[in-house]
């Protein structure tokens, strides 16, 4: 089995995984009072259709030849995309203690050199712009109480 | 006569105009920035309604909402962001139509067909209103599971390339409605200690999350630069054709919003993706849904606009909210000395009709401030793709903590965003999912609440002519679906 | 260097400066109460009763505090999530939180991390009494042939707001002081259950008067029974649970908390400029067209409330199934 076949078996072996964690959960749920089905009824039911379903497409995967793997452009993508991922993790974790204003400068900054522009000032000034006005827009216009902390 | 005068006294004032005005611009912005939705609008605005008159506080007040109601879709098909949940379903076949260079048609297309929908939704206010809102009561518990039946039976119609994976997608977004509190006990399921799931997984986040930070994520349209903006300067407004071909789409859907609107339990959300899919089910010969189907923008769009004027319904002839921002409407009504209910119509009959004439003039002053702005609109397609998407980016995630004020939202929207990044990659459509996040929480509470009512009989869903007719209607659909799929396989 | 990079070098100049000057302004705030605006945390959505009250009172104290009060909706978990908000803020007065009866019920469930104690009450603004409600076409017109309908027709089924809310232990309430045995229906809201009950599809409702007001002007709808001391202005006729031999005060309420850890002559500012507002006639007027029945005591009487609701309410929600052991 060649690496893009087993690539392509993730997204089975991730749905079958969900169904049997979504499954063992709903057992554990009290039983039914006035309506027969009581909490766990139906996501048990769900979960067991997501499972069959989930062995079908595991199966049908396996089957099929690699006719359609992901374009060079894409792959080329991935790793740039799990970066973005883990700079929105830290920027979601320093929203409350940086405040709004700075992180969502700093993340602008690093998601647009991320997406290929380079030209630092320029980004700054763009970004810190870009949060001023959100800033302005939410917080003193629409009375949304964006996160404040220790810089904006 | 009487009547008539007093609503052309009402209409013939200045003050009226200028805060429906108003009222339309207010609701074009807060429709159009994610995570402040038309009901945040209302209720925004109710302490600035305080110093008016009635009629031109209820003016303001319903620009507000049916402006927002179609702003939504502007960062809908410019920038594959929901601004509300309505116009999630535009965005399947607007955004294509967008990143096409068409974001002119997508824009005009929609403006049109929320007018048509306002207009058809507004008249059948005037006529039918007592009709309507006695239909509306005949539905119970048992009839709103069979309308989220029929709406599931869908699903199949809008799996783009592989029913199978359309079903897992489907079926999925139906475990995930299923977090939090259970709504008949209670019980709190798969939240692990989340007092922000309690109330059941938030809507907008997910919406935000799957289609913008997704789209983000994915770096779409970073290595075309700006091609798109010379072409869109041609495509700016629908040829002739296109408005022949999806004016019956646009005359049905506006009828099916309108009832399904007026039903206090559904609402605009679930009018709009019904229409889409319905649309989608019937889709023609040489309809290509999913890839800028002209369509596809308008038959969620004249719904749910038409959605509006159907929620109308109950609240003016009965008092009763149907969702959440004609509950803040009945509220500022109430605030302005106007009781809502049966009484509106026999004691004051010309303030009713005032109201409904301002309905009427809102959706049209809409659509006039819709196709003047698609001008300028078109001009973020000058903007440099790295900017915009980066502004996406933080606007995105600012509208999943505004809906709350809610950290966890953001969270929510970020791992909603990676979810809809990998579907993506694995060849399996979204729509689904949507439906089933929208129409899972309608079709599990009235089930059990219709088997509460009966004591566990499920007799009580043939017994009734209404939830018949809808699960006999969701059961062909899947037939046809299915053997329309076999004989044409895509 | 060109143009467009010495306007960027302006740019981030200047807002670097901003962003420096509004961190230092916040800083040189110190002093007495209040130093600066102060937040109203609302846990319920924009719009909704609690909304309009925190709203209405935060404009009629404005004045009198001499700083703005904005009302932030911090919702989500039935309230859980604003709770939570309002006693994570610091404690030093500028973040006031509006607490309802669900700051009792929710941790008796054992769902969320905090316990009713941990907020020191202020000031209580409103209670609404629960009503029970049929369609005007019902056969029964008084409690007593509504209790006869009931011991005939097995069960009846009685729409609440939703699980473990405060109409769905009204219904229970009363169901145990007439031993009556209702099928419990819960909705999304008192409006859904209206709604049902104005369709044909429940029997009764136990929400509160105001949330029936515009069925009970319409005629759709009428009234038994109030849970609480005097009659209903809008529907005069209608008793109330203790004229019928029922001693039953029940209800939801509405009131401003702060964190315990606040410093006292802190909570008796707060206390001083929010009763003002709440006695001037201006919120009476507003809460008066709002249909929000103002009923106003004092922190200390409030927190005794508290106290003594706690154990009744845990009482109703075992009975009802609704504490889940962990």
């Amino acid at each position: 089995m060649n690496c893009i076949q087993s690539q392509k078996l993730l997204a089975p072996a991730l749905w079958l995984s969900c169904a049997a964690f979504a499954m063992f959960t709903s057992l554990q749920f009290p039983s039914a009072k006035g309506d027969g089905l009581g909490p766990g009824m139906l996501p048990l039911i769900l979960a067991l259709l997501l499972g069959g379903l989930a062995l079908v497409d595991f199966l049908a995967t396996r089957k099929k030849e690699n006719s359609n793997s992901d374009s060079a452009e894409d792959q080329q993508h991935t790793g740039a995309t799990w970066l973005l991922v883990g700079i929105l993790i830290l920027y979601i974790w320093l929203l409350p203690w940086l405040g709004f204003i700075s992180s969502s400068a700093l993340l602008s900054m690093a998601s647009l050199r991320i997406f290929g522009y380079y030209n630092y000032v320029r980004s700054a000034a763009i970004s810190l712009s870009l949060a001023f006005i959100l800033y302005i827009l939410f917080s003193l216009i629409m009375n949304v109480a964006l996160p404040t902390g220790w810089l904006g | 006569m009487e009547i008539f005068n007093e609503v052309l006294v009402n209409g013939s004032s200045i003050q009226v105009w200028v805060a429906l005005l108003a009222g339309v611009m207010a609701g074009m912005i807060f429709g159009a920035l994610p995570g402040l939705s038309a009901t945040m609008g209302v209720a925004l605005l109710i302490p600035f309604t305080f110093d008016l008159s009635i009629m031109p506080a209820l003016a303001l007040l319903i620009g507000v909402y049916c402006a927002a109601v179609y702003g939504g879709s502007i960062p809908a098909i410019l920038f594959r962001t929901p601004g509300t949940p309505a116009s999630a379903a535009t965005i399947f076949d607007g955004a294509v139509l967008a990143a096409r260079g068409e974001a002119g048609k997508a824009l005009s297309v929609a403006a049109l067909s929320a007018l048509v929908g306002g207009v058809i939704g507004t008249l059948l206010l005037i006529a039918l209103t007592p009709q309507i809102s006695r239909f509306a009561l005949r539905f119970g518990p048992p009839e709103y599971f069979a309308l989220a039946t029929f709406g599931l039976s869908m699903i199949v119609a809008i799996s783009e390339s592989s029913v199978r994976k359309g079903l897992i997608v489907a079926v999925f977004g139906l475990l995930i409605s299923t977090v939090g509190m259970d709504p008949l006990t209670g019980y709190p399921r798969f939240i692990y200690g989340q007092a922000s799931l309690m109330e059941g997984m938030p809507f907008i986040p997910a919406l935000i999350g799957l289609f913008a930070i997704a789209e983000v994520l994915s770096m779409g349209g970073l290595k075309s630069g700006n091609t798109a903006s010379s072409e869109s300067k041609i495509a700016r407004f629908p040829s002739g054709s296109d408005v022949r071909r999806s004016t019956p789409t646009i005359l049905k859907s506006s009828f099916l919003g309108t009832f399904v609107g007026a039903t206090p339990g559904a609402g605009s959300d679930i009018a709009a993706f019904l229409a889409y899919s319905i649309a989608r089910q019937q889709a023609g010969k040489g309809d290509k849904f999913g890839e800028g189907e002209v369509k596809g923008v308008a038959a969620p769009e004249a719904a749910k606009t038409a959605g509006t004027a159907g929620a109308m319904i109950p609240l003016l002839a009965l008092g009763l909210p149907g969702d959440s921002v004609t509950a803040v409407l009945i509220g500022a009504f109430i605030l302005h000395g106007v009781q809502p209910g049966p009484l509106l119509f026999q004691d004051h009959s010309g303030l009713a009709y005032s109201i409904f004439a301002t309905v009427l003039f809102a959706h049209i002053l809409v659509f006039i401030v819709a196709v003047s702005g698609v001008r300028i609109l078109l001009r973020v397609n000058q903007i440099d793709r790295r900017f915009l998407q980066s502004g996406i980016l933080i606007l995105s995630l600012v509208g999943a903590f505004a809906l709350r004020n809610n950290l966890a939202d953001v969270w929510l929207a970020l791992a909603f965003g990676v979810l809809g990044y990998a579907l993506r990659r694995g060849g399996y459509p979204v729509a689904p999912l949507l439906l089933a996040l929208i129409l899972g929480p309608l079709a599990e509470e009235n089930l059990r609440r219709a088997l509460i009512l009966s004591g566990g009989d499920y007799a009580i869903f043939i017994q009734r002519p209404i939830t018949v007719v809808l699960l006999l209607a969701g059961i062909a659909a899947l037939f046809y679906g299915l053997i329309r799929r076999r004989g044409a396989p895509a | 260097m060109n143009v467009r990079d010495k306007i960027a070098w302006c740019t981030v100049i200047l807002l670097l400066c901003a962003l420096v000057g509004q961190r230092l302004m916040r800083v040189d705030s110190s002093g007495t109460f209040p130093n600066r605006s102060v937040l109203l945390i609302c846990p319920y959505s924009a719009g909704g009763g609690s909304d309009m009250l925190a709203r209405g009172l935060a404009r009629a104290a404005e004045p009198d505090l001499g700083q703005t009060i904005t009302v932030n909706n911090v919702t989500g978990g039935g309230g859980a999530v604003g709770f939570v908000a309002g006693l994570l803020a610091p404690p030093d007065g500028h973040t006031v939180t509006m607490i309802t009866i669900e700051l009792v019920s929710l941790p008796l469930q054992g769902l969320v991390p905090f316990q009713p104690d941990e907020f020191a009450p202020i000031l209580r603004l409103n209670m609404d009494p629960a009503a029970l409600a049929v369609r005007a076409d019902c056969p029964a017109n008084t409690f007593e042939e509504f209790m006869e309908w009931s011991k005939r027709d097995s069960k009846l089924s009685v729409g609440n707001s939703g699980p473990g809310t405060v109409w769905h232990m009204a219904a229970a309430r009363l169901a145990e002081a007439a031993s009556l045995e209702f099928n419990h229906v819960p909705f999304g809201g008192a409006s859904h259950a209206v709604t049902a009950l104005v369709g044909g599809h429940i029997d009764a409702v136990t929400v509160s008067p105001g949330e029936l007001r515009s069925q009970i002007l319409a005629g759709q709808v009428k009234i038994l029974g109030v849970m609480s001391e005097d009659r209903v202005s809008y529907s005069p006729d209608s008793p109330t649970f203790t004229e019928l031999g029922y001693p039953l005060i029940f209800g939801t309420w509405r009131g401003l908390a702060v964190p315990r850890e606040t410093p006292a002559e802190v909570r008796a500012k707060l206390a001083e400029v929010f009763s003002k507002a709440a006695y001037s006639t201006e919120l009476a007027e507003f809460a008066d067209a709002a249909g929000l029945n103002m009923a106003l005591a004092s922190g200390s009487d409030f927190a005794l409330q508290i106290k003594n609701e706690k154990a009744q309410i845990a009482s109703i929600m075992k009975k009802l199934g609704l504490i889940y052991e962990k």
